[in-house]
């Protein structure tokens, strides 16, 4: 009996050295496998909206009319296009171009212009948004906070031409903007920081600012969205889920919560399992 | 029903080769790398020309603002930077940049980093809120110059700066498993958006 | 006189752009200066696409010596694949525009997938960092582990419909310690920015130039 229990004893120990000791490309196919399911079996999980998504929506409903000019600062990067920016950037477009406000688009990044043409706007209900009239493509300008500031301060001085080359004199909402003062709202679409927008339109010339952001810039938004110099964000996938909702319109947003939902529990599961397999590591070593 | 478009295909085939490295490092993983980096860069060139037609070249011929001759020739000099010979001219355009983006920075950034974040710390001091709204707002303001404090370098962390130091690094402790989780999120949405495409659009499952 | 010009000159035109940038956000100021900044901020727009260019030097510094030196196949296959699809690039989007079809397949079907790869293999990384580093070994990395447990298992749509409480839990740590924590950084981060800029307008800050093609 005693030989037998050491043999047991041995047994579970190696199948414990074993787990512990486990290559981690088979979390990799663990995760791989959690986040195909949902993908080829949706289940339709509700979402609750958080406050940031809120306030964007409820300031843009209360404070954006008709006609209301807003600028639209577009930092993309096509790596995150797909499920980061569309979701809320789409439902936010859409929802301007609802109330019918005219949207200027310029881009402090370089694949901005191109995601904003062939991604964004073909995307899009226009309604009776007409291009040069009711929105446009300005293209991109190097510099980034500079090009902000340079148009911020006289948009002439910066933009000859929209980009498709068409000259802006030829675009009549041109007409209607000289600097700053003349946006009712300013949204940076970004993946960093939000200090170029808020020192160059918030600080500068008082200006309502919002963003539509990655995920992960959540956590470095908020202390700006707690003073107020924020009026509200939309952040990654599950913020332009929440935004599609507000809307009505759901999109790629609400159908990818399932996926999300998966890959984080797996993530939380991970931090307790790996940490349970530490501590039995530690226990084994000392024996 | 397995996609016909050869774009998707390319796609899927592109991220198979970059996901290649998961399991070990090889040339086909290179290979997607460097289209990547190789495109980016062309990408960059071709708006940088856009961005000098839009801005110099209309300007010249429709207007005749001759002047903006001036910067072309000063952006010219910064291409220096290769001649070793001729590099130190680089630093005069350079220093140009640099003191425009310095300046547009510290002018906003003594409002909307030091000011507005300094007065929204004092107003959770004054604002009327419910009792547990009051306790986190003071645990905020604590935590806030604690957190201050841990970037005063002008004395060692011992004694009361060296509870509110750790204090404060406690704080951004808390601060950076959050921003850790969200940034998984990201990279989950992205790896999301990859299987997505294989699963729907090349595979036609779902 | 070449110390002068070399080292002296770049710190006096930072010193001045500041002065004047500084003058004309805080002071009101007679138009013709005010569009003299503007014109200034123009210029140094343009000179930022100049500079954009300069990554595309360095590859071709880099990889054609590559190409014609390197011992093994794979890397001047690697650095010559580099080099001609970052010169198609190039010819399409200079020759046809970034409007064009062949441009927008690149875009679209190499750059794009591959770019967005990037991305999302990071979600094996984070996982692996989990499993190697999060370890309870001091207060600093337990508070760690457990805020990102919470936060992550918050963000799951699954849970929180579900468990309100624990929704609460999730906004407690984003509103107070997340919001404490940044908040210091960004003010910390702000009196370095202003500091920085103070030192460079006394010419005290030199490293942004001086090395800059020594």
């Amino acid at each position: 009996m005693e030989s037998s229990g050491v043999i047991m004893s041995n047994n579970k120990e190696n199948w414990l050295l074993r787990l512990v000791n486990l290559d981690q490309r088979y979390y990799y196919l663990a995760l791989i496998i959690l986040l195909v399911t949902p993908i080829i079996r949706p289940i339709g999980l509700p979402i609750l909206v958080t406050a940031p998504t809120k306030d964007f929506y409820q300031y843009v409903n209360n404070n954006i009319q008709e006609n209301d000019k807003i600028l639209i600062w577009g930092g993309m990067s096509v790596g995150f296009w797909p499920t980061e920016y569309k979701p809320g950037v789409i439902a936010a477009v859409q929802h301007f171009f609802d109330i019918g406000a005219k949207i200027y688009w310029i881009s402090d990044a370089t694949e901005d212009p191109v995601i904003c043409d062939q991604y964004v706007f073909p995307t899009i209900r226009k309604g009776s948004a007409v291009y040069g009239v009711n929105y446009v493509n300005l293209g991109y300008y190097s510099g980034g906070e500079m090009a902000m500031s340079a148009f911020a301060k006289d948009i002439s001085s910066l933009v000859t031409q929209d980009y498709y080359r068409t000259p802006v004199n030829q675009l009549p909402m041109m007409r209607e903007v000289s600097d700053a003062n003349d946006f009712d709202f300013v949204i940076h679409i970004t993946g960093s920081p939000p200090e170029w927008l808020l020192r160059q339109y918030n600080s500068a010339y008082g200006k309502d600012c919002g963003f539509i952001s990655i995920s992960g810039m959540m956590g470095i938004y908020l202390p700006y969205y707690a003073s107020g110099q924020l009026v509200g964000f939309i952040n990654g996938l599950r913020g332009g889920a929440e935004y599609e909702t507000l809307t009505g319109n759901p999109g790629i947003g609400l159908a990818s919560t399932d996926t999300v939902s998966t890959g984080h529990i797996f993530f939380s599961f991970l931090i307790v399992f790996t940490n349970v397999l530490y501590l039995i590591k530690r226990r084994l070593n000392k024996q | 029903m397995i996609s016909q478009d050869i774009g998707i295909w390319i796609q899927v085939l592109l991220i198979f080769m970059y996901f290649s490295q998961l399991y070990k490092d090889n040339f086909l993983y290179r290979f997607s790398e460097y289209t990547l980096i190789g495109i980016a860069i062309g990408h960059g060139v071709v708006l940088a020309y856009q961005n000098v037609v839009s801005m110099v070249y209309i300007p010249i011929t429709m207007r005749g603002e001759y002047i903006l001759f001036i910067p072309i020739t000063l952006g010219l000099l910064i291409w220096t930077r290769f001649i070793p010979k001729y590099s130190w001219i680089s630093r005069i355009p350079m220093s140009l940049i640099m003191g425009l983006s310095t300046a547009i920075a510290v002018r906003g950034a003594i409002k909307t980093q030091i000011y507005e974040q300094i007065i929204a710390t004092i107003r959770l001091a004054i604002i009327e809120t419910s009792t547990l709204g009051t306790i986190n707002n003071i645990i905020i303001i604590i935590t806030t110059m604690c957190t201050l404090s841990y970037f005063l370098f002008l004395k060692k962390h011992e004694g009361a700066l060296g509870i509110t130091a750790r204090i404060g690094r406690l704080t951004m402790m808390a601060m950076y498993g959050n921003t850790f989780a969200w940034f998984y999120m990201s990279r989950v949405a992205s790896l999301l958006s990859q299987m997505q495409l294989i699963l729907l659009q090349w595979l036609g499952l779902g | 006189m070449s110390n002068l010009i070399r080292n002296q000159l770049p710190l006096t035109i930072i010193s001045i752009i500041l002065i004047v940038i500084f003058t004309d956000y805080f002071l009101a100021l007679p138009p013709s200066i005010s569009n003299f900044v503007s014109g200034l901020q123009q210029w140094i727009v343009i000179l930022a696409a100049f500079a954009l260019v300069l990554g595309a030097f360095n590859i071709v510094k880099i990889h054609l010596p590559k190409i014609r030196k390197s011992k093994e196949i794979s890397n001047k296959l690697l650095s010559a694949w580099l080099l001609v699809i970052m010169t198609i690039t190039i010819i399409f989007g200079l020759t046809l525009g970034t409007t064009s079809s062949p441009y927008t397949f690149i875009f679209s079907n190499m750059l794009s997938p591959i770019s967005t790869s990037v991305w999302s293999i990071m979600a094996f990384y984070f996982c692996g960092a989990v499993i190697r580093t999060f370890r309870p070994r001091n207060l600093e990395s337990i508070v760690l582990i457990i805020s990102t447990f919470l936060v992550a298992s918050g963000n799951a749509p699954a849970v929180t419909p579900y468990l309100p409480w624990y929704e609460n839990i999730k906004t407690w740590i984003m509103d107070v310690p997340n919001v404490s924590g940044m908040r210091g950084m960004i003010i910390a981060t702000g009196i370095g920015v202003l500091f920085t800029g103070v030192k460079m307008l006394f010419q005290v800050e030199r490293r942004s130039t001086v090395g800059v093609g020594e």
